[in-house]
C-alpha cells in the first residue's frame, strides 16, 4: 500500500501489518490540502430546481501537520467542507484537492470524526476498532488486527474498556475509543466535526488535553494534519495553528494562533494573546450578522 | 509492526501526562476503571431483584392459587357446566391423552404446518423486507399495498385457502404464510430504517464498498427488530395454522378441539389449551433466550 504521495521525511517505519508506508515526496506547492475558490450547491430536499448555497468562494490551503480550526455558528457551511473532503459531498464550482487528488481518491488518507462517537453498538470497544481496519487495511489478519486495537485502547488509557460494548461506556469513554479507532488507522488528514460538543465541561477538557497529547506526541513531521470544526471559541483559540471564522458559507476572517504549545489549558486562559484573538472571533462573529440557518443563500453573503 | 508506544515512543513533548507513564496516565486509568466496575455494579443491583429459585417459586404459588380459584368456581356452581370443567377433570383427561398417541400425532401435524410456514414465512419476508430497505424507489411504490396488506385481519382468508386446497397440509400452510410473512416484511424494513447516519458517514469515510456496508453496518442493525419479528412470527404461525385446522382439516390441534367441543368433551377442550400454551411459552421462551445470546451487545431494557 505504499503511496507516491506521502510527505518526505516521516521516520515511522512499517511492515507486514499492513501499515502503508509514508515515503516519497510531497506534492510540489507542500500542501495536504488546497481549497480554491470552492462553491458547495446543493438541491433543497424534495424539490427539482432550488438551488441552495451551503459554501461559495471558499479558499484555504493546509500545509502538512497544521491544526486548522473552522469556527462558525450553526449551518455557516463548517460540516459542508468537511464533507466535501471526505468525499461525501461534492463541490460544484473551483478545485478541491487532497495530496494533489481529488478527495473520493485521497480516501485511505483520510479519517473523520464526528460529534457523536459513532461506535457500532454490537461490537465491543476493540471490536470497533477492528472494524475501522476491516475496511482500511484489508491485508491485516485477524490477530494483528486484534493486537493493534488492543494497543491503540491500551495508549489512550482505556484498555480496560476493550471488551465492553458502547452501551457500558461513559459518553467520554466512547469519544476516547473513537480517537483510539481514529489513530490506530493512522490518517494523516483528520477531520473532527464537533468531536468533542456531546461532551460535559469535565470530560471535554480533559479530552482535549488527551487529544492534544496524542497528537503533539507524534513529533513535528509525523503530526496528522487537521481540520477542526466547532462552534466553542476557546477550543478554537487553545487547539488552532490557524482560525478560520465562517458565516453564511463564507470566510470572514483568518487568523494566526502564535501560542507555544505544548499548551496548558489553564495557563493559556491567563495569556493576553489568548484574550485577543477570543475577543476577535467574538467580534467577527457578532458582525457577520444573524445565522442563515442552514439554507444559506447566495446574495445574503457578507463582504469582507 | 507499528504500535502504539513505538509510534509514540522518543516524541519530546515535556508533557507532564505522558501515556502509559505519570500521574494523569494513572488518573486516567483509575477512572476507567472505576467506570467499568460502576457499569458491572449496575449490572449487579439489577439482580438483586427477585430471582433464581425464589422466582420459579413464586410463580409456581401464582399459578397454583388460579388453578386453586378455577377449581372454586366449580365447588360453587358459579358457571354452567357445559362451558365449565373442573381442574380435577383435566387432569383425568390429560393423564390419559398424554399416554395415548391420538394427541401427540395431531400436536405433530400441527407444529410441523407451524414450522414450514413459519420457516418460508421468515425467509420470504426477511429478503423481502431487507429488499426493500436497500431500493427505497421500489419500497415507496409498493409501501401502501404491504401496509394495507398488513393491517388486514388475514386469519379471515381461512375459509378460502381451504376451499381452494382442501383439507391438506398446504391449506394451513396458506394461512400462516400469510399471517406471519407480512410481520417479517415489516420488522427487516423498520430494522433497515434504524440505520444511525453518522456511522454510515463513517464506514464510508473509511472506504467501505456496498457489499462492506451492507454486512458490516445494515444488516447487523437490522438484527434486533428481524429477531423480534421472527420471535412473533412463532406465535403467530400457531395461530394461523390452528386456525385453518378449526375450520377444516384431516388432523391436527384445531381439528381436535373441533371435535371434542361438538361432543361436549369441554375437559379435553382445556387440556388441549394447556397443551398449546405449555408448547406455545416454551417456544417463546427458547427464542427468548437466544434473542439474548445473539443480541448480547445490547443494552438490557429495564
Amino acid at each position: 500500500m505504499s503511496n507516491p504521495l506521502r510527505r518526505a521525511g516521516q521516520p515511522r517505519t512499517h511492515g507486514a501489518d499492513g501499515t502503508r508506508a509514508r515515503q516519497a515526496a510531497a506534492p510540489s506547492d507542500g500542501s495536504v490540502v488546497r481549497i480554491s475558490d470552492m462553491d458547495v450547491e446543493f438541491v433543497a430536499h424534495g424539490t427539482v430546481d432550488e438551488v441552495h448555497t451551503a459554501v461559495r468562494g471558499f479558499s484555504l490551503d493546509i500545509r502538512s501537520g497544521e491544526l486548522i480550526v473552522i469556527v462558525g455558528r450553526s449551518g455557516c457551511g463548517k460540516t459542508t467542507i468537511l464533507n466535501v473532503l471526505a468525499g461525501l459531498a461534492r463541490s460544484s464550482a473551483g478545485e478541491v484537492l487532497v495530496h494533489g487528488l481529488a478527495p473520493d481518491r485521497a480516501l485511505e488518507h483520510m479519517a473523520y470524526m464526528f460529534a457523536r462517537d459513532a461506535l457500532l453498538p454490537w461490537r465491543t470497544a476493540r471490536g470497533n476498532i477492528e472494524f475501522a481496519l476491516e475496511l482500511r487495511r484489508p491485508g491485516m489478519t485477524r490477530s494483528q488486527r486484534r493486537a493493534r486495537a488492543s494497543d491503540y485502547l491500551d495508549a489512550l488509557g482505556i484498555g480496560s474498556a476493550a471488551k465492553l460494548y458502547p452501551w457500558q461506556l461513559s459518553q467520554g469513554m466512547r469519544q476516547r475509543v473513537a480517537l483510539a479507532r481514529t489513530w490506530a488507522i493512522d490518517p494523516d488528514l483528520l477531520l473532527m466535526d464537533e468531536p468533542f460538543a456531546a461532551l460535559d465541561a469535565q470530560t471535554r477538557a480533559e479530552t482535549q488535553e488527551l487529544f492534544l497529547d496524542v497528537w503533539s506526541r507524534e513529533g513535528d513531521t509525523a503530526r496528522k494534519t487537521v481540520i477542526f470544526v466547532t462552534h466553542d471559541l476557546t477550543e478554537a483559540v487553545l487547539l488552532a495553528d490557524r482560525i478560520v471564522v465562517m458565516n453564511a458559507g463564507a470566510k470572514v476572517d483568518e487568523i494566526a494562533v502564535d501560542l507555544p504549545r505544548p499548551r496548558d489549558p489553564e495557563q493559556v486562559l491567563e495569556d493576553q494573546r489568548f484574550r485577543d484573538i477570543h475577543r476577535r472571533l467574538s467580534r467577527v462573529l457578532q458582525e457577520g450578522g444573524p445565522a442563515l440557518g442552514d439554507r444559506a443563500r447566495p446574495g445574503r453573503v457578507p463582504t469582507v | 509492526m507499528t504500535t502504539a508506544e513505538e509510534q509514540w515512543a522518543g516524541a519530546p513533548t515535556g508533557r507532564r501526562s505522558d501515556l502509559g507513564t505519570g500521574r494523569a496516565a494513572r488518573r486516567r486509568a483509575a477512572a476507567t476503571r472505576a467506570q467499568a466496575g460502576g457499569a458491572a455494579g449496575r449490572g449487579r443491583n439489577r439482580h438483586r431483584r427477585l430471582s433464581g429459585w425464589a422466582l420459579l417459586a413464586a410463580r409456581l404459588v401464582f399459578i397454583g392459587a388460579l388453578v386453586g380459584l378455577w377449581q372454586l368456581t366449580v365447588v360453587l356452581h358459579l358457571f354452567p357446566r357445559t362451558v365449565t370443567s373442573s381442574p380435577s377433570a383435566v387432569a383425568v383427561y390429560l393423564r390419559h391423552a398424554l399416554v395415548g398417541s391420538t394427541l401427540w400425532v395431531n400436536l405433530g401435524a400441527t407444529l410441523e404446518a407451524a414450522a414450514i410456514a413459519w420457516v418460508l414465512a421468515s425467509v420470504v419476508g426477511v429478503v423481502v423486507g431487507i429488499g426493500l430497505g436497500l431500493l427505497p424507489a421500489v419500497e415507496r411504490v409498493v409501501a401502501p399495498v404491504l401496509d394495507a396488506a398488513n393491517s388486514l385481519p388475514r386469519i379471515a382468508l381461512a375459509p378460502v385457502f381451504v376451499i381452494a386446497f382442501g383439507l391438506t397440509i398446504t391449506a394451513k400452510l396458506a394461512l400462516a404464510f400469510s399471517v406471519v410473512v407480512f410481520m417479517l416484511i415489516t420488522s427487516a424494513r423498520a430494522g433497515m430504517q434504524a440505520i444511525d447516519v453518522d456511522i454510515v458517514r463513517l464506514a464510508r469515510s473509511l472506504g467501505a464498498n456496498r457489499r462492506q456496508l451492507f454486512f458490516k453496518v445494515m444488516l447487523p442493525v437490522a438484527v434486533p427488530s428481524i429477531f423480534g419479528g421472527l420471535r412473533l412470527g412463532v406465535i403467530y404461525s400457531i395461530l394461523g395454522v390452528l386456525t385453518s385446522e378449526l375450520i377444516g382439516a384431516k388432523n391436527g390441534i384445531g381439528q381436535l378441539l373441533q371435535e371434542y367441543a361438538s361432543l361436549f368433551q369441554i375437559e379435553a377442550v382445556y387440556g388441549l389449551l394447556i397443551v398449546l400454551a405449555i408448547v406455545a411459552s416454551s417456544i417463546n421462551s427458547i427464542m427468548s433466550w437466544l434473542e439474548r445470546r445473539i443480541l448480547r451487545w445490547q443494552a438490557p431494557t429495564t
